[in-house]
């Protein structure tokens, strides 16, 4: 039965390509990034997770932004875990 | 085979994630000769779901959106993940992350199986309150394949404890009345208020200093005046370095996305926390150091190296460059294998992320149980708890590593495993 276990041809077969898989490509701070030159292969990142909600509320050209009166923030800030 | 294509593939990176997760649990499996049935079986994760749902936007329009769920094995009990927003998530990624899950409750001795999930999304795109309706959306189109004795979803990358609050609430109020109550833990990671705990902020950088404690234990080793850096602040960085300071070891280096700084006298953990806090989240500037080109961090002279922030960190570049005599990997994956390889030949003991790293899903047990239970725990029993478990995580790790003459991630992979295959061979394949 070992046939059926994956083997390297097919792992090959299933590797994503990561080029367009990493967190860096939507991270705020990718053009001054010094963690790390090979921006490609992220996939879990603390300082991306730092990319809070409210500095998105500065961006321009999102539609319509809102205060969630639900928030279980008093201050309408999401919390981070 | 043509230029292009042999250009293409020489541009790819290392490996992807899945394959990367698949070939640690193969060199596992080999090593410790798993029954081939039983890898066959964690090959492939149980439950693949992809869900396309539709969501009112603010301006009137619906989008319709695309959810992950993968849930990788539940031999050890439901399933246990986390949720997250990028747009570049897909199926692959999803289930790479739920089986890296299934390894670490397994190692954690947790009655959790792994999962993960998430939405193809960019939430930068979206205002609070269509991410919220989106967040019920999926939560009602995930219907009973989550559930608190069934898979319990947690935050991850863009969510977080205010969207799992909404996941909370949505898949409540599709219970009867009397019993919604009984569902709150269907979720980890929620804000106190609203059946958190007391002290998760705190738990994975918590688990990454008491694994450095236990490893100076078992070495009879006083971590006073013993030096550390730390790459990446935020969460697991800060905490990490707050809990060393306390025990008197000195933080000489920080990395994080904005550069790096040094004092080889020290620097007050929570002065350039503080400092960080008023500066937009940037250590640079600080005056209690000097500032450092980032291709030396790795390089300055220390005992303990924390890799807190990202992974393929250390590699066949600068792991000659290492001075530390330890390495606990606070984030996931920050080794990659031939700089392991290299430091492993120079005597460099690792911690490995799943065991370092593990005090997060640990909280999120202990909020499980929380919840379950109908109590309110206090943030020092919290602490102890975590203590207790990540320890004897530890003791099997390290006990593990040296009967076999194996490093202790190998170790630690292997145990993740037998743990799994020993339910398997107990409860045997239906039918």
């Amino acid at each position: 039965m070992a046939h059926l276990l994956p083997n390297a041809s097919m792992i090959k077969s299933i590797v994503m390509d990561s080029s367009t898989h990493s967190l860096c490509l939507t991270c705020k701070r990718l053009s001054f990034c010094s963690l790390t030159t090979d921006k490609r292969f992220i996939w879990s990142c603390s300082e991306y997770v730092e990319e809070r909600f409210d500095d998105m509320a500065d961006q321009q050209g999102i539609k319509n932004k809102k205060k969630n009166l639900n928030s279980a923030n008093p201050e309408n800030k999401p919390e981070l875990v | 085979m043509s230029l292009s294509k042999d250009k293409k593939e020489k541009e790819l990176p290392k490996q992807g994630m899945l394959a990367n997760v698949m070939q640690q649990f193969e060199s596992a499996a080999k090593i410790m000769g798993l029954n081939s049935n039983i890898q066959k079986i964690l090959s492939e994760p149980n439950n693949e779901l992809i869900i396309h749902f539709p969501v009112r936007m603010d301006n009137g329009e619906v989008e319709v959106f695309k959810g992950y769920r993968v849930q990788h094995n539940n031999a050890l009990g439901p399933y246990k993940g986390g949720l997250r927003y990028h747009p570049t998530i897909d199926i692959d990624a999803v289930k790479a992350l739920a089986m890296w899950m299934t390894w670490k409750t397994s190692l954690a001795g947790l009655p959790y199986g792994g999962a993960k999930g998430g939405i193809q999304i960019d939430p930068k795109n979206y205002s609070q309150s269509e991410l919220e309706r989106i967040t019920r959306r999926f939560t009602y189109a995930l219907g009973d394949n989550i559930g608190p004795e069934h898979d319990i979803p947690a935050p991850d990358v863009n969510t977080n404890a205010q969207t799992m609050a909404w996941i909370a609430d949505t898949y409540m109020s599709t219970k009867s009345p009397s019993e919604r109550s009984q569902f709150q833990h269907v979720v980890t990671g929620k804000p106190v208020g609203s059946g958190g705990l007391e002290g998760r902020d705190r738990a994975t950088g918590l688990g990454v200093f008491l694994s450095i404690k236990y490893w100076a234990e078992s070495k009879k080793m006083d971590l006073k005046d013993k030096t550390f850096i730390v790459q990446g602040f935020g969460n697991v960085g800060y905490w990490a370095s707050h809990f060393l300071q306390e025990v008197g070891a000195k933080l000489v280096g920080i990395q994080d996305a904005f550069g790096t700084i040094t004092n080889a006298k020290g620097i007050d953990v929570e002065d350039v926390f503080n400092y960080a806090s008023g500066n937009g989240g940037s250590i640079v500037g600080f005056s209690g150091a000097q500032e450092l080109a980032s291709n030396k961090f790795f390089g300055l002279k220390c005992d303990i190296c924390i890799p807190a922030a990202l992974g393929n960190q250390i590699t066949a570049e600068n792991a000659n460059d290492i001075k530390a005599f330890l390495i606990a990997e606070g984030a996931n994956g920050p080794t990659n294998f031939e700089a392991e390889k290299m430091l492993l030949k120079r005597g460099v003991d690792i911690i490995p992320d799943i065991l370092c790293n593990s005090g997060g899903v640990i909280g999120s047990y202990f909020e499980w149980l929380q919840n379950r239970n109908g109590e309110i725990w206090e943030m020092e029993e919290v602490i102890g708890k975590i203590d207790k478990k990540l320890k004897d995580s530890f003791k099997k790790v390290q006990h593990k590593a040296a009967h076999d003459h194996i490093d202790m991630r190998t170790a630690a992979y292997i145990l993740a495993i037998q743990r799994i295959e020993r339910a398997y061979i107990q409860r045997g394949i239906f039918p």
